[in-house]
């Protein structure tokens, strides 16, 4: 926990420096008022002192944290592998299609998570890919992506 | 006002509203019984769904799903003592321990008539309070806007979360993802690298539902476990005589607490709980009874919890300044459906704010149905697998946010800020300051341009004005007592 809170530090005091260098090329004062770069830049100065003020009070130690694991053990790949899921069904979403992508998507995530039956799975993922058609497209009429195979 | 109340009525009771309504609630309740998913989550999840609606049914159908949460979060509290959401948490205390002795279905009944109480008290304490306190707000101009705003976002900082540090990021970063886009006043891009969907900025829906949705599902997909279902038989709702006489003051003081609490921005339903449960225990003549499963600890919490969503209304619909999570997914929401809310709101929209408030008097009738014979069938929606719910909600959550501008950038800016939001629980960073300030952003920059430019690019504006000097120097003391909290003690734990 301290060390992954260490790097969000770090990650922070990275953002902020885009930040400033960002907002450094708007400009600062305008004949109306303040600026285009006031808000982005006060905020970035903002957050880059704030995160070294929490940076400074760990390696200190005037700040304590629980020398807690962040998650429990397996779980980061869990989430790794749900991310990639997700990630392979906005891909696919455009190219084949909302109906297939989302039967696809139910039957890996399910099956990655549960590891159950095949034939229940499949049947699952089928049965909540309609409800969400028939909610979105039927239902609320929302356009949804189709693919090469029209659905 | 009874006239304006009774025509909100008439337009709650038509059939599309009232079956919206009862969505809402229902969908609530859902929300409120299944671990890990929040009033936030599932509000700002279900916005896409109002897009095809007129404003008043859509936010009829919100606030159904926020108070619909508070019912249902004390069901897993009580059976499982797992809080259905955070502001159930004190529930479980003496809930659980009241299950424990077979009394949980008396826990049960005295959550559901104590909510529906304080509900209805709180509806009525909105109706009371908003007008006046919307004639009042007219009279601001920029100055006081923009004093307003930043008084409601550092509340929320300073008292979201455990950390003040850690607030101030939230809300810093929050600011500066609400610049994001085409400058409305001079035309300039900002941060957007020519990438059309970001020229009108960044959807709170995408980020809302990234924040809270996402994030929590990535949280629930990490846990092996799946908590535990509850299999005994519910029965003896009804609480007895001696129940009602023990739980009703502790419900009248819950009420007030948790309304007048979240009347302020910052304080949500969880400390409103938190303050009601502590009341009680500091008043009690045997206040080493409390935990041990008496029924003043499930009554106070729980009517604390209901009377903040009608406390919460007040600053969301009177001043246009959201105090909570949820309350600012809320607000994300009227913006799209055109709605400002505001003291405007008052003079534009009268029969939307009385049609609200009515469908929230409607709404907690439809919630005490639907928990008291029913709890058996939210009991069982414990028995959901994890392994369907995950790819449930990001399915849900994947293709609302695309149906916002039928775009699959937003789906991309979603999965962003869902691993965004589950490192920012993994750190305890607070979400609520990130979309309120988003969505603050843009109104409160426009205030601030427009005061300067009434004062000829003077400051002093801010401080010549009583009520936006006021309004500062609160917001001033809000953010340096836990500063002085944060740099006094030699140790602090995150």
């Amino acid at each position: 926990m301290r060390k992954g809170m260490i790097v969000a530090c770090m990650v922070l005091i990275g953002l902020s420096l885009y930040g400033i260098i960002e907002s450094s090329t708007l400009e600062r004062t305008m004949q109306m008022g303040v600026g285009i770069a006031f808000f982005p830049l006060s905020m970035s100065i903002g957050i880059g002192i704030l995160a070294a003020v929490l940076l400074v009070g760990i390696l200190k130690g005037k700040i304590e944290i629980k020398d807690e694991p962040i998650c429990e053990k397996g779980g980061p790949l869990r989430v790794v592998m749900v991310v990639a899921i997700l990630l392979a069904y906005i891909i696919l979403i455009e190219g084949i299609g909302y109906v297939p992508s989302t039967f696809l998507f139910f039957a890996a995530t399910v099956l990655f998570l549960g590891k159950g039956p095949i034939l229940k799975t499949l049947l699952t993922s089928a049965a909540c890919t309609f409800f969400l058609y028939a909610i979105f497209r039927l239902w609320l009429k929302s356009p949804l992506p189709t693919g090469f195979l029209g659905i | 006002m009874f006239e304006h109340l009774i025509a909100g009525f008439i337009t709650v009771i038509s059939p599309t509203n009232l079956l919206f309504c009862f969505f809402g609630v229902t969908i609530g309740t859902i929300i409120g019984v299944l671990p890990g998913v929040g009033p936030v989550a599932g509000t700002a999840m279900l916005v896409p769904f109002t897009f095809g609606m007129n404003p008043t049914t859509a936010i009829i159908m919100l606030a159904g799903i926020y108070y619909g949460a508070m019912y249902g979060g004390s069901t897993t509290s009580i059976l499982v003592n797992l809080p259905g959401e955070s502001s159930s948490v004190m529930t479980c205390l003496d809930g659980y321990q009241m299950g424990q002795k077979g009394r949980a279905g008396a826990a049960l009944g005295i959550s559901a008539i104590g909510s529906f109480i304080a509900g209805t008290l709180s509806v009525l304490g909105l109706m009371l309070l908003a007008p006046p306190l919307a004639d009042f707000a007219i009279r601001f101009g920029p100055p006081e806007y923009f004093a307003l705003m930043t008084l409601g976002m550092t509340l929320v900082i300073s008292l979201v979360g455990e950390s003040m540090v850690k607030g101030l990021i939230a809300g810093a970063f929050g600011i500066f993802l609400g610049t994001i886009g085409m400058d409305p006043t001079t035309g300039i891009e900002r941060f957007s690298y020519g990438i059309p969907t970001l020229l009108d900025g960044l959807s709170f829906v995408s980020v809302s539902v990234g924040l809270f949705a996402i994030s929590e599902v990535l949280e629930m997909a990490e846990r092996s476990s799946q908590p535990p279902a509850y299999i005994d038989k519910i029965s003896n709702l009804l609480p007895n005589r001696e129940d009602w006489k023990r739980s009703i003051f502790p419900i009248l003081r819950g009420a007030a607490i948790g309304f007048f609490a979240c009347a302020m921005p910052g304080a949500g339903a969880t400390v409103a709980s938190m303050l009601a449960y502590a009341t009680e225990k500091r008043i009690s003549k045997h206040p080493e009874k409390f935990g041990t499963g008496i029924i003043e600890g499930v009554a106070a919490p729980e009517a604390a919890n209901n009377a903040a969503t009608g406390g919460a209304m007040i600053p969301l619909l009177v001043l246009g300044v959201p105090g909570s999570g949820t309350a600012a997914v809320m607000m994300g929401a009227l913006l799209i459906h055109g709605m400002r809310p505001g003291p405007l709101l008052f003079e534009k929209h009268p029969d939307f704010f009385w049609a609200v408030t009515a469908s929230m008097y409607i709404g907690n009738v439809m919630l005490l149905i639907l928990n008291l014979p029913f709890v058996g069938i939210w009991a069982r929606m414990l028995k959901i697998p994890h392994t369907l719910l995950v790819p449930l909600i990001l399915a849900i959550s994947s293709v609302g946010v695309f149906t916002v501008n039928n775009n699959l950038v937003e789906v991309w800016i979603m999965l962003l800020f869902g691993i965004i939001g589950y490192f920012m629980k993994k750190f305890r960073f607070p979400a609520a300051p990130v979309v309120l300030a988003l969505i603050l952003t843009p109104i409160m920059e426009n205030a601030l341009q427009q005061s300067l430019q009434m004062s000829h690019q003077s400051i002093s504006i801010f401080f010549n004005r009583p009520i936006s000097l006021a309004l500062l120097a609160v917001a001033m003391l809000s953010l340096l007592s836990p500063l002085v909290r944060f740099f006094w003690p030699k140790t602090k734990k995150t």
